[in-house]
Parts: structure tokens; C-alpha cells; sequence
């Protein structure tokens, strides 16, 4: 699939500090790409470069093969949805709609059928004259997405836009966005800081950190492949630990490098006695490792239990269960089982 | 009603009352024939504004300081306004700097100002009314600046300009039809704030101008001299413009504004 907007080379800097450092990527069309990465990584800062908001950068930035560096952000086709909604406050919800196409002077009939369209679409119709102090947080960010999608942009940018709303709105409204998107066919940039909400809906994912991306690719590459100590530490709540550590556990890895083990790849061994499998585990050639030790303590996350594990020879583990199985008791002696192949060295320090 | 809302009501009536009295006392004695030994006048005449009204010095008066007002509001809002929005949405580092600003008017006294305008500018080959209605505007700038500021720190109009801009607009089409209707009620007070600057103005347009252009408080000063009873009746019509003014413009920016109803 091709790349429908190609980003090279962008620098960005602010009073002589480079923010965004020699970034390049490309962003496939009809797919949701997030970038995601913690506050002040620059997810914001480069997505306004796309928009044309950030007119100090250098590098190329080309949509559907154009370049549009230089292009002011009303000439570029790219919607963009605001972290604060930004709707008119002086509009109706259908005023608020209708407002791009009315600057592109489109003729009256066009613009009641789009907008309607755009309201059934995002079931705001029984709003449509409210304003938008009216309306809740949730409303607010579906006649936001309405207001940009009914223009068809080329592309829409997303910049944390539901960070704003509580837990059960956002997971709402982060499956209806996603729905938009795969029904509409729209090329989306999702800006986020919750790995959750990324992995929930991209296609494809930039992690960011400090001006760079330090890794690009799926949900699934991203989380059981990190590629560098910073995204093993920002995705998910995995086991870093080095070689000599692991190989005390009773793994044969590389000494040199870090390595990920995620904490619901362990499971606890409730048939044998602590200590009960110590030959097997030094076996180079056993497929599962069994590494006994204590519960030190359990937390309870709702649907999951995450225990803390000191192992015996020292290290302590996360292990992560589901709240459904049986599971040890805080203080009991068992051994926790892990599968060779669970073990994932880091690509990058 | 509680202890503490009723010594609130009784002092803010208190407050009201004191700042009222004149005012009353001012319009009644615009109505008397002679009031000097009695609680009420004497009798009462519409004397004195017929005489006023039609004598050509009030007109001219009234003419010139509704010229200064209007202008000082034309400059105010063709120079501060756009100043105001960037420094709130695009540079609020600005702001700091901008508060010394704000101190300046009230730092200088007057006469002291008034004396260095006319070393600088008093001989110079340009119309002093130009500079004095710069003067003025330049005067007004706190109040102005302030009626804005707190509009502008109401919304995220930063984020509204910036989507404006992104659904197809220009950045000053996206100024007049997104962020203008939006400060409405803010850009009505600067201006009837700098109006009124502008409209009262006495000690800088006095001796700048040297008396060459007599303003309504020139003419008030003046009348003050003369007849106690014209004077009230011009004290009177002062108001009652000033008044007229901030209906007409509340009236004005209350039209349209749904936002927040």
C-alpha cells in the first residue's frame, strides 16, 4: 500500500532547541496511524508541521505525492480535531458543521444534505440546533469530528482528542472513531499519550520520545517486539532485565543484551512445590523454565492480578494473571513457569 | 438572609447611595429656578437646557469630544485589537511586557505628561489634534487591554482560530467571522471604555491644544464659571450621553451572541 503522506527530514526547533530531530516516515492511506509517545515527545509539534500551524521547520512533507511544506494550512485538504474541540461557540451544532463548506461557497441544497449526512453519521441530529455550551463532552467531540470529515479531507489529524473525556466516553468514542474511519475510508493521524487507546484502534503506530520516533510498526510488533529500552518501559509494564540475571534465572541468552519478558507470560506452577523443578531449569534444552520463588504481593487491576514475585535467586518479577484462574496466595513458596521463547532481546540499548 | 449578606446589601447600598447623590442632587438643581435655602428647589424651569441647547458652543463642544472619542476608538481598535489577540494567542510571553505598559498611563501624572508631549510634538508641522487623539488612545490602552484579556482567557481561541484557518479560511476572514463574533462583549466594553477616555479627556487637551479646541469638559470647566444651573444641565446631558453610549453598545453586543445563553 502506498504512502499517502511522506514525511523527510523534518527538523523543528523553538529559541534554538531542536524539539523534532531529522524525522522521517510515511503514513499509508485508508489506514489510522497514532503517534504516541509521552507528553513532550513531540507527537503535537509535528502533527501541526502536517496541518501547516508550525511554519518554522525544515524538511519535506508531502501529501498524495505534493509537496505542501509551503502551503498554508487552508490550501493543504487536511482536517484537523482539536484536544479542546474548538467549535464555534457562537454556532449551532448544524452552523459548526456546515462551516467549511460554506467558506468553499458550495451551493445551499449540498450543504443541508452533507451536513445532515455528516449529523445522522455521528447521531447528533437531534442537536443539530443546540449550541455548542449545550452539549456535553463527548457531543462536543463527535460534531468536531463532523465538522472535519463532512470537507472529506485528503487526511485528519487527531490531537489528543479525548483526553478531555472520562474513561467510558473515550473507549465510546475511540471505537466510533475508528469505525468512521474504516467506513469512510479516511487516512487518520490519532496523537496519544495512552498505549491503550493506540493499540486499540491504529493500523500502525510511531512510538516518539525525546524529538525522535524510535519505533514505527503494528500493535502487535510494538508490544511483543520492542525495539529499545524505552519502548519496553513505555509499552506495557514488561520485565527488563539483563543477561547475567536471566541466565541466573536459568535462561540462555545473549549476556550482553536487555531483555523484555511480559508479565502475563509467566503462570504460576500450583501442582509442584517451590524448588520442585531446580534440575529442569538449568536443561539449555527445556522449552519451559521454572523459576521458583515468593509472592511477595498481589494488586488487584479488575479483570487482572498483578503479583510481585521475588525470585530466589534475587530478582523480583511482574507477573500479571487473569483474575479468573486460581492463583497463589501473598507469602506462598510455588514456582512461576515461562517459556523459552517468551524472552525478547532489545534490539537497541 | 444571613448577617453576612445583609452587611453586604447594607454597605454596597451604602456605596450606591453616596455615588448616586450627586448625580440626583446635580439633576434636580438642573431644574431649579433657585435653590439655595430649601431642602427642594424653589420652583423648577426647563430653562436652562433650552438655553443650553441652543447655544453653538455646547454643539461645537459636544462635537469635537464625540470626534475625539470616536476617533481614539477607530486607532484602539485597528491598533490594540489585533495586538491584544496575538500577544493572547500566539505569544503570551508577551504579556509581562505588556503589563509595564499597562502601568505607564497611571505612573505619569498628567501635567508632567502633558508638559513633555508639548516640548516633543508642539512644533512640529502636523495637526495636534493627531497627536492628541494618539494621546487618548494610547491612554485608553489599559482598560482596553483589560476588557479584552479576560475575553480572551475565557476560550481557547487559539484552537478556534487555528480550526477556522484549517476548514478553509484566511487568517483575517478567520479573525472577523471566528474570533470577532466571539469577543463581542469584550471589544463593546474596550470601546465604550476608550469612548468614554476619550470623551472626558480635559487636562492633556486643554494645554496641548492651548484652548483651540474646546471639548465638552473644556466647555463644562467653563461653564462651571458662569452659571451653576448650566452647568448641572451639562453635567446632566454628560451623563446622559455616556449612558446613551454603553445602551447602544450593550444593546449591540448582546445581538447575536448565543454563546453561553
Amino acid at each position: 500500500m502506498d504512502d499517502l503522506l511522506t514525511v523527510e527530514q523534518l527538523n523543528i526547533g523553538f529559541n534554538q532547541t531542536q524539539v523534532i530531530k531529522d524525522m522521517s516516515f510515511g503514513v499509508k492511506k485508508g489506514q489510522l496511524t497514532s503517534f504516541l509517545g509521552p507528553s513532550g515527545s513531540g507527537k503535537t509539534t509535528v502533527l501541526r508541521a502536517i496541518a501547516g500551524l508550525n511554519k518554522h521547520i525544515k524538511g519535506h512533507i508531502r501529501l498524495a505525492g505534493h509537496d505542501i511544506t509551503s502551503l498554508p494550512p487552508n490550501q493543504r485538504n487536511i482536517g484537523m480535531i482539536f484536544q479542546s474541540y474548538a467549535l464555534f461557540p457562537n454556532l449551532t451544532v448544524a452552523d459548526n458543521v456546515a462551516y467549511g463548506l460554506r467558506v468553499q461557497r458550495r451551493p445551499k441544497a449540498e450543504i443541508i444534505k452533507r451536513v445532515d449526512h455528516m449529523l445522522e453519521l455521528t447521531d447528533m441530529m437531534t442537536k443539530k440546533d443546540a449550541y455548542p455550551d449545550e452539549l456535553s463532552g463527548g457531543q462536543k467531540q463527535r460534531v468536531a469530528l463532523a465538522r472535519s470529515m463532512v470537507l472529506e479531507p485528503q487526511l485528519l489529524l487527531l490531537d489528543e482528542p479525548l483526553s478531555a473525556l472520562d474513561a467510558k466516553i473515550r473507549v465510546e468514542l475511540r471505537n466510533q472513531i475508528r469505525r468512521f474511519q474504516q467506513e469512510l475510508g479516511i487516512t487518520m493521524i490519532f496523537v496519544t499519550h495512552d498505549q491503550a487507546e493506540a493499540m486499540a484502534i491504529s493500523d500502525d503506530i510511531l512510538i516518539m520520545n525525546d524529538g525522535k520516533i524510535q519505533q514505527q510498526g503494528s500493535a502487535t510488533d510494538i508490544y511483543e517486539r520492542p525495539r529499545n529500552m524505552f519502548i519496553a518501559k513505555f509499552i506495557g509494564n514488561n520485565n527488563i532485565l539483563d543477561g547475567t540475571t536471566l541466565r541466573s534465572l536459568g535462561c540462555v541468552v545473549n549476556e550482553q543484551r536487555q531483555h523484555v519478558i511480559r508479565p502475563e507470560l509467566f503462570t504460576f506452577d500450583n501442582g509442584q512445590p517451590s524448588g520442585a523443578t531446580q534440575d529442569n531449569r538449568h536443561s539449555a534444552n527445556a522449552e519451559v523454565i521454572s523459576i521458583p520463588g515468593v509472592v511477595e504481593s498481589a494488586s488487584l487491576l479488575g479483570d487482572r492480578l498483578e503479583f510481585t514475585f521475588a525470585t530466589m535467586s534475587g530478582p523480583r518479577l511482574k507477573v500479571k494473571q487473569l483474575n479468573t484462574c486460581e492463583h497463589p496466595e501473598v507469602g506462598s513458596h510455588v514456582n512461576v513457569l515461562l517459556r523459552r521463547d517468551a524472552v525478547t532481546p532489545l534490539v537497541e540499548a | 438572609m444571613t448577617t453576612e449578606r445583609k452587611w453586604s446589601v447594607g454597605i454596597l447600598t451604602m456605596i450606591a447611595g453616596l455615588l448616586l447623590l450627586p448625580i440626583l442632587a446635580t439633576l434636580v438643581y438642573s431644574f431649579a429656578t433657585n435653590w439655595v435655602k430649601t431642602i427642594l428647589p424653589a420652583s423648577w424651569t426647563l430653562k436652562w437646557y433650552g438655553q443650553l441647547v441652543t447655544n453653538s458652543d455646547f454643539m461645537t463642544a459636544t462635537i469635537n469630544s464625540l470626534i475625539v472619542g470616536a476617533a481614539a476608538v477607530v486607532v484602539a481598535m485597528v491598533i490594540f485589537l489585533p495586538v491584544i489577540f496575538y500577544i493572547n494567542v500566539f505569544d503570551e510571553r508577551l504579556k509581562a511586557k505588556v503589563r509595564y505598559l499597562m502601568v505607564m498611563p497611571y505612573a505619569v501624572p498628567g501635567i508632567v505628561l502633558v508638559t513633555g508631549l508639548v516640548q516633543i510634538y508642539g512644533n512640529l508641522p502636523i495637526p495636534k489634534l493627531i497627536f492628541l487623539i494618539l494621546i487618548i488612545t494610547a491612554l485608553s490602552f489599559p482598560a482596553f487591554y483589560q476588557s479584552l484579556d479576560n475575553v480572551f482567557m475565557s476560550r481557547d481561541f487559539r484552537g478556534m482560530f487555528e480550526q477556522a484557518r484549517m476548514l478553509g479560511e484566511r487568517p483575517v476572514s478567520a479573525f472577523v467571522h471566528v474570533i470577532l463574533p466571539n469577543i463581542k462583549t469584550g471589544v463593546f466594553v474596550a470601546m465604550l471604555l476608550t469612548f468614554t477616555t476619550g470623551f472626558s479627556e480635559y487636562v492633556i487637551t486643554n494645554i496641548f491644544l492651548n484652548g483651540d479646541y474646546e471639548t465638552f469638559k473644556i466647555y463644562m470647566y467653563r461653564l462651571m464659571k458662569a452659571n451653576g444651573n448650566a452647568n448641572s444641565v451639562l453635567t446632566v446631558c454628560y451623563f446622559g450621553l455616556l449612558i446613551l453610549v454603553a445602551i447602544i453598545l450593550m444593546k449591540l453586543s448582546g445581538k447575536d451572541v448565543k454563546a453561553g445563553k
